[in-house]
């Protein structure tokens, strides 16, 4: 954890302490912007709508980020929303660990260009594209690049790289 | 090297050292330009390469960094292991602290602590002495996540250098090998035939034929110097011709010159010695040559000091060893020598010593002239009394024959005036007007006469000695005369032996005239040299120069005429007389007279026949009185019938006057008015069996002023005596045709000049 911080610091100074995990994943949200590229089509050029469904201690850095800097070179609106209102999501913070929840917003976000990221064990293989894990005290994370794939998303080698990948070629 | 040696190379080496001097320098040039470009690109392409590796390194290291996996970068770093000269790597988070580092091992570089870049820094790209640096800032995306810094050690670099510079150090050393190799072949081929040429010239230089050409090789500028160089030797031998010819020209001109040339150089050697110097100094000219002209010429006016040049020509006269006279210049020229010209002068000095002889016996002559008329004429006039007084005399004598006591008076008239007829005569003989009775006389004869006489003249101390040459000895002569001149020479012998000695009377007969006087040409006969010898005081060298001087005398009772009148006489006999003396030894007088040539002539012998007496009838001139008187007197006595006149004219009037009958007209040579041969022509031309007897006390020149020619026409010497007169009138009448026919050209005479 201590690496992470230190690694993540240059964007997090100004809170002066210790990040907690919430933070380090909202942050490591942002980054997963930076290295994944939407359909232009999926993607309007100055506005991004990032949608937590659930109960997610990601909400308040996330919307702490969005009023800071903006994402992907946008600015950024972070809204709690329900599985269904998620088609006009552009990423999808799905908080819990609740299969339904996430099934519902797979199943509404699947193949329409919208990123969701999960925080649950076995997540990105139920459909999510990015889920968060635990390694040894790390914060890491898997991509289900077929997802990916199908949601018109195109995932950087360089983020592949560090990630876990799930959902095989097809 | 300095200016000097560089100057004193040969071309070969200097065309070698320019080659190898100028690819050097190329080559260091080249090679320093391409080393470097080439060591600078090598540090360029170094560093791109590390920039490279920095980029991609840095790239990959965005997602470590992007997600603070140290991991992740380490492992990126850790793959620069493959990089063995990557001694570093260190990439820096963007806050500039240190997120993942990679060192190789072993390396001993430590991490740098120079500040990270940021974002959209400019690169840092550094070639440092051992390592070179790159430091890139991490971009990806517009975010700026960090540096990373590369730092590689330069040992493979520069070994790269090292391997690039001596790859062109050998490069250079083989070009520069090369270019020695092109030098030599290039220089051979420069320089031999220029050493060739260089050989021609020196073989010509030791003497070798000009005819040698320089071998033309291949075209291009040598062949152009070998057909100048060839050009040159055509000239050159040209030239040389030419000289040769003006040499010889000029030889041909020094050796014909009547003047030895002698050429002399500043140490006084002979150089040039022209034929004409050789016959002059007996020195053949390959003997003379190069020797000093002191030991050549032996004469030292010829090895005097000449004025340096300059300086006046030296002028000399020379007498050689040899008698040769030699007029001497010497001409100093301007490098010391000097040219030496000599002409044989010694023609012109016995020229100019003849001519002054000549001038000298021409002034002796006409002294001798004027003495002479003077002499002339007071003796003619000075005949006519003697002749009166002798016929006087002769016909007292007659008359006083019967008075003893008279006899003694008549013989001092007769012999004073014999003694005054002796000196009238010496008088005239000298100035040669005296008449001459030639006949064929015997030389030894009149010798022998002489010694009588010698002996009577000289004293007891004095003994006379006599050697006469058998042979001929006969000439044509007056024997008076020589006998006057013998007397004389006598005498003087006697005078110079006054305390005894001995008088050689010598006749020597000289047939080919090989030994007689100078000047004379030699007679046909030969000449027989009659010589009184004495041993008495001898002469000093000027009394024998003036010796035959008229009035030249040693005696203080002499005249001064005897050796003039007798040298005078004896030329006149077609001889000479020489003298021979030395002081203190004696004298030797020699009278050279011609040789009668064949039988003697003794036609003028007169025959001691008596005289007949007959009744021709003379016709007598004479101016002078007492003469006609006389000779009325003398040949009316003789029986004749003399029609005396005083002047020619009377003469003529009386001779062609009618009914006178002139047999012989005797007439004096020399008269007023018409003068005797005048008379005689117009006489002979009315009168031609007229003959005509001259009478004179001229003889010579003075009778061929008047017309006469004594050859053709008979003349009588005043003075005479009555018997010479008779006989020669009844000669005269005897001998004319008889009867009364008379040849005119018995009598011929020329016109007398009308001046």
């Amino acid at each position: 954890m201590a690496v992470l911080a230190v690694g993540l610091g240059a964007t997090s100074r100004a809170a002066a302490a210790e990040p907690t995990e919430a933070e380090l994943k909202a942050e490591m949200v942002e980054r997963f912007t930076r290295f994944i590229d939407w359909n232009p089509d999926d993607l309007p050029p100055d506005e991004l709508f990032l949608c937590v469904v659930g109960e997610s201690p990601l909400t308040r850095p996330l919307e702490k980020i969005a009023r800071a800097r903006k994402i992907k070179d946008r600015r950024a609106t972070v809204r709690v929303v329900d599985a269904p209102a998620t088609v006009d999501c552009h990423i999808v913070v799905i908080g819990g660990n609740d299969r339904k929840r996430l099934a519902a917003v797979v199943a509404r976000t699947e193949g329409h260009g919208i990123l969701t990221i999960a925080d649950a064990p076995g997540a990105a293989a139920a459909g999510a594209i990015i889920n968060f894990y635990l390694d040894a005290k790390h914060v890491r994370f898997e991509i289900n690049t077929r997802a990916a794939r199908d949601s018109g998303l195109k995932v950087r080698a360089k983020l592949l790289r560090l990630a876990r990948v799930v959902g095989g070629k097809s | 090297m300095n200016t000097r040696s560089a100057r004193n190379m040969s071309i070969r080496t200097r065309l070698t050292l320019i080659i190898i001097g100028l690819a050097l320098g190329c080559l260091v040039v080249g090679f320093a330009v391409v080393g470097v470009r080439q060591i600078d690109s090598l540090r360029a392409q170094r560093l791109r390469s590390l920039s490279t590796l920095a980029d991609v390194v840095g790239d990959s290291s965005v997602p470590g960094l992007a997600f603070a996996d140290r991991e992740d970068t380490a492992e990126v770093l850790a793959r620069l292991r493959r990089f063995s000269d990557v001694e570093l790597a260190v990439v820096f988070d963007a806050d500039g602290a240190v997120f993942a580092s990679y060192r190789r091992d072993g390396s001993t570089i430590d991490i740098a602590s120079a500040a990270p870049l940021a974002s959209g820094a400019r690169p840092v790209r550094a070639v440092k002495d051992a390592v070179s640096v790159v430091r890139l800032p991490i971009d990806y995306q517009g975010e700026h996540y960090g540096t990373v810094e590369l730092v590689s050690s330069n040992a493979a670099l520069a070994a790269e250098i090292r391997a690039l510079v001596l790859t062109l150090v050998a490069i250079a050393a083989a070009l520069v090998l090369a270019a020695i190799v092109v030098a030599w072949f290039l220089q051979r081929r420069i320089t031999r035939p220029i050493l060739q040429l260089a050989d021609v010239a020196r073989q010509i230089t030791e003497g070798g034929t000009p005819s040698l050409r320089a071998a033309s090789g291949q075209p291009g500028e040598i062949a152009t110097l070998a057909a100048g160089f060839n050009a040159m030797l055509e000239e050159l031998e040209a030239r040389e011709r030419e000289i040769m010819r003006s040499r010889d020209t000029l030889r041909a001109v020094i050796d014909a010159s009547p003047v030895a040339i002698i050429g002399v150089d500043a140490d006084r050697k002979v150089t040039l010695w022209s034929v004409r110097a050789s016959s002059f100094f007996g020195t053949p000219e390959d003997q003379a040559v190069g020797q000093p002209i002191a030991e050549v010429a032996r004469d030292p006016a010829l090895d005097g000091v000449w004025t340096p040049w300059p300086g006046p020509v030296e002028r000399r006269e020379v007498e050689l060893e040899s008698g040769r006279m030699l007029a001497v210049s010497i001409s100093s020229v301007p490098d010391g020598g000097a040219v030496i010209m000599a002409a044989d002068i010694t023609e012109e000095r016995h020229a100019a010593h003849a001519l002054a002889e000549r001038a000298a016996q021409l002034q002796r002559a006409q002294k001798m002239d004027v003495v002479g008329r003077l002499a002339g004429g007071v003796a003619h006039d000075f005949n006519n009394l003697l002749t009166v007084i002798l016929a006087s005399c002769q016909m007292l004598a007659r008359r006083a024959a019967t008075r003893p006591e008279l006899q003694g008076y008549v013989d001092n008239i007769q012999n004073a005036a014999q003694r005054g007829a002796a000196l009238s005569r010496r008088l005239l003989g000298f100035s040669r007007r005296q008449a001459t009775d030639q006949r064929v006389v015997d030389i030894k004869g009149v010798v022998n006469d002489l010694e009588k006489m010698v002996r009577a003249v000289t004293g007891e101390n004095v003994t006379i000695a006599k050697d006469l040459a058998s042979g001929p000895s006969t000439a044509h002569l007056d024997q008076g005369q020589l006998e006057q001149v013998l007397l004389n020479l006598v005498i003087n012998a006697r005078d110079a032996m006054q305390s005894g000695g001995v008088m050689t009377l010598r006749t020597r007969l000289d047939p080919d005239g090989a030994t007689g006087p100078e000047g004379v040409s030699s007679p046909t006969g030969g000449w027989i040299a009659l010589s009184v010898e004495d041993t008495g005081v001898g002469m000093t060298p000027e009394t024998l120069g003036r010796l035959f001087e008229p009035f030249f005398t040693t005696k203080s009772n002499g005249t001064g005429l005897g050796l003039a009148t007798a040298r005078q006489i004896v030329r006149d006999m077609g001889g000479d007389i020489t003298v021979e003396s030395r002081a203190g030894r004696g004298t030797t007088f020699t009278v050279w007279l011609p040789l009668l040539d064949g039988t003697a002539d003794r036609s003028t012998e007169l025959a001691a026949v008596p005289l007949v007496t007959t009744h021709d009838t003379i016709l007598l001139v004479e101016d002078e009185i007492a003469l006609r008187n006389l000779l009325q007197i003398l040949l009316t006595e003789a029986g004749y019938h003399v029609i005396p006149a005083s002047t020619s004219r009377e003469a003529l009037a009386l001779g062609i006057a009618p009914g006178v009958a002139v047999d012989l007209l005797l007439t004096d040579v020399v008269m007023p008015g018409l003068s005797g041969p005048q008379l005689a022509a117009e006489l002979t031309r009315r009168r031609p069996e007229v003959q005509v007897l001259y009478m004179s006390g001229y003889v010579g020149d003075a009778l061929a002023e008047q017309g006469l020619d004594e050859s053709t026409v008979t003349i009588i010497p005043k003075p005479f005596k009555p018997e010479q007169l008779l006989r020669l009138v009844r000669d005269i009448l005897d001998a004319r045709p008889v009867p009364r026919a008379r040849r005119a050209s018995d009598f011929s005479f020329k016109d007398p000049p009308k001046a």
